[in-house]
């Protein structure tokens, strides 16, 4: 390598040899200074746009609008529930009207602790003023049980449209028509208390192609859910206490599914299984010990008195690893169990995981307590 | 190191040959690069397709700040790609990491001319590296300190600042 000549006019110079250390942040491209300041929490990129003026363009586009109790440092022992609330509104509202709507990836509005002081009108300013093409992710959470009639303007998700990537709703109705529009970026679905119905869920998976993440917590308006066949990349869908009618899955080869309260009739999931005939990998979580465990099968049980239900001519080629957390003796998950058993030739491992463990990825856990199959079965 | 022309081959330690490419700094000085390393660049790996001879010509950035970048190329583009989840792919993780760790412990002229020439070679991962170290400095800052850490003029009207200190420092106290 050559010797290193004197910096010219014009470089990228290293500049050592000049006494000004300028580093000219503020002299930087704006795209690259937007970027900077996009790696920044919320608060020390506010404090940022006060440095000059085009710090102050960047933060006006910044990209993550995270919105909680914690981005304001709001002290849980410091004044009435209701200042905190009122504080937290203002500054939301402060900030949404301030900013130029431009270039929002991420909303997430954690407003929970904020009845009587957030209203409709609030919500609908703000989504509307952020939600735009180009948004990746949008969550809203709001005082639990109070706005259960707030329904989040569909139409902005039809603007947010191509680009949305997940959308995370607590306590609030949702009302998608089929004019939503073309959600074909849309990966992950998670409503929790949530009035929505079987069919407005059909509208909103209707053109949802990536779909990968479903969850449906305490939805109580929902009494079905249609998983339609178009919905090939979808690996997990957690439900609580919800018939779900299948489509066929054709090429879906991972399955999770979480359970999260009792009573369930684990049995019906056979004609799951019998709808993806390519799938491999089967993860059930039976959320029962969240409620307590309840063994409803006396241990001297005998087998042929409890009448096992099964489905003739079901069987599966395909399916290798099943996996069942939070296993415990309810007839109905012994009925599924002996069916997959009984009916899955390709089957190569079975876990039935009787612990309150969580770890539905971890090798060790895995390796622990699974067993081969003899090859008899 | 001498000359070459912009597509050439030197021995690897394995005993083959590597394509190499030249690179020609502001200042003249040349590089010469395995071309998998310089193609981390987006600009280069253009400028490779379009061919040419004698080096290819990178005028906006000084010897000393591309040969930093090329550390950086030679760095990152040596890594092999193991089985994720593999312990040697977690040792190669936390080696490229403490590497560019270290290769950011350079003053603020040195990072202010990285950042410019990654963006200008689109060399994506230095970009990132340049900027997130920036944020890092920025991050539990006043304006205050942070004009005066880079060196920048406050170019706002007091009545502008005042409206401003309402606005955000009312927000974050």
């Amino acid at each position: 390598m050559q010797g290193v000549p004197p910096c010219q006019p014009g470089d990228i110079s290293g500049g050592s040899q000049d006494a000004a250390p300028l580093f000219e942040l503020d002299k930087l491209p704006e795209d690259i200074l937007c970027h900077i300041l996009s790696l920044l929490p919320l608060p020390d990129a506010a404090r940022a746009a006060c440095v000059s003026h085009r710090c102050l363009r960047s933060w006006r586009c910044f990209p993550n609008l995270t919105f909680n109790q914690k981005t304001f440092g709001l002290k849980l022992n410091e004044g009435t529930s209701y200042a905190r609330a009122k504080k937290l509104v203002d500054r939301i509202d402060h900030i949404i009207q301030n900013h130029s709507g431009i270039g929002v990836k991420t909303l997430k509005l954690d407003v929970r602790c904020c009845a009587k002081v957030i209203t409709a009108g609030h919500l609908d300013s703000w989504l509307q003023a952020t939600i735009r093409s180009g948004i990746l992710d949008i969550s809203v959470e709001l005082p639990q049980h109070l706005m259960l009639d707030y329904n989040p303007p569909c139409s902005l998700l039809s603007c947010a449209g191509s680009s949305l990537q997940s959308i995370s709703l607590f306590s609030c109705a949702f009302h998608p028509t089929l004019r939503i529009g073309c959600l074909k970026s849309l990966k992950s679905v998670c409503l929790n208390l949530v009035h929505t119905t079987g069919e407005e869920i059909q509208c909103l998976f209707s053109s949802a192609i990536s779909l990968e993440y479903i969850e449906l917590t305490n939805c109580n308006e929902t009494t079905f859910l249609i998983i339609p066949s178009h919905l090939q990349e979808l690996s997990t869908l957690k439900t609580f206490k919800m018939p779900v009618l299948p489509g066929k899955f054709l090429h879906l080869k991972r399955l999770k599914i979480y359970f999260c309260g009792t009573g369930y009739d684990y049995f019906s999931l056979v004609f799951f299984l019998e709808a993806c005939p390519a799938l491999e990998t089967f993860f059930l979580s039976t959320g029962e010990y969240v409620f307590g465990r309840q063994d409803t099968i006396p241990q001297d049980f005998n087998a042929d008195s409890l009448h096992i239900r099964r489905i003739p001519g079901f069987h599966h080629a395909s399916l290798k690893k099943v996996s069942i957390n939070q296993f415990f003796s309810s007839k109905s998950l012994i009925e599924l169990t002996c069916q997959i058993v009984e009916n899955t030739s390709s089957l190569r491992y079975l876990v039935l995981d009787t612990t309150s463990g969580f770890d539905t990825r971890g090798t060790s856990s895995w390796q622990a307590q699974s067993y081969r199959l003899q090859s008899s079965l | 190191m001498a000359a070459a022309d912009s597509c050439d081959g030197i021995s690897t330690s394995g005993g083959g040959w590597e394509k190499t490419v030249t690179l020609v700094s502001s200042d003249d000085a040349r590089f010469e690069v395995r071309e998998a390393a310089a193609s981390l660049s987006q600009t280069v790996r253009r400028m490779i397709r379009a061919g040419g001879d004698g080096g290819i010509p990178l005028p906006k950035v000084d010897a000393r700040t591309l040969s930093t970048v090329l550390e950086y190329c030679n760095k990152h583009a040596a890594v092999p790609a193991p089985a994720p989840e593999s312990s040697s792919a977690e040792a190669a993780a936390v080696d490229l990491e403490w590497f560019d760790k270290e290769l950011m412990h350079v003053d603020l002229a040195t990072l202010c001319s990285l950042i410019r020439a990654a963006d200008y070679l689109e060399v994506a991962g230095l970009l990132d590296l340049t900027c997130k170290t920036v944020a890092d400095m920025i991050k539990s800052k006043t304006a205050e300190e942070i004009r005066q850490m880079f060196g920048i003029q406050n170019d706002f009207t007091p009545e502008e600042e005042e409206q401003l200190s309402r606005e955000n420092a009312g927000v974050f106290e």
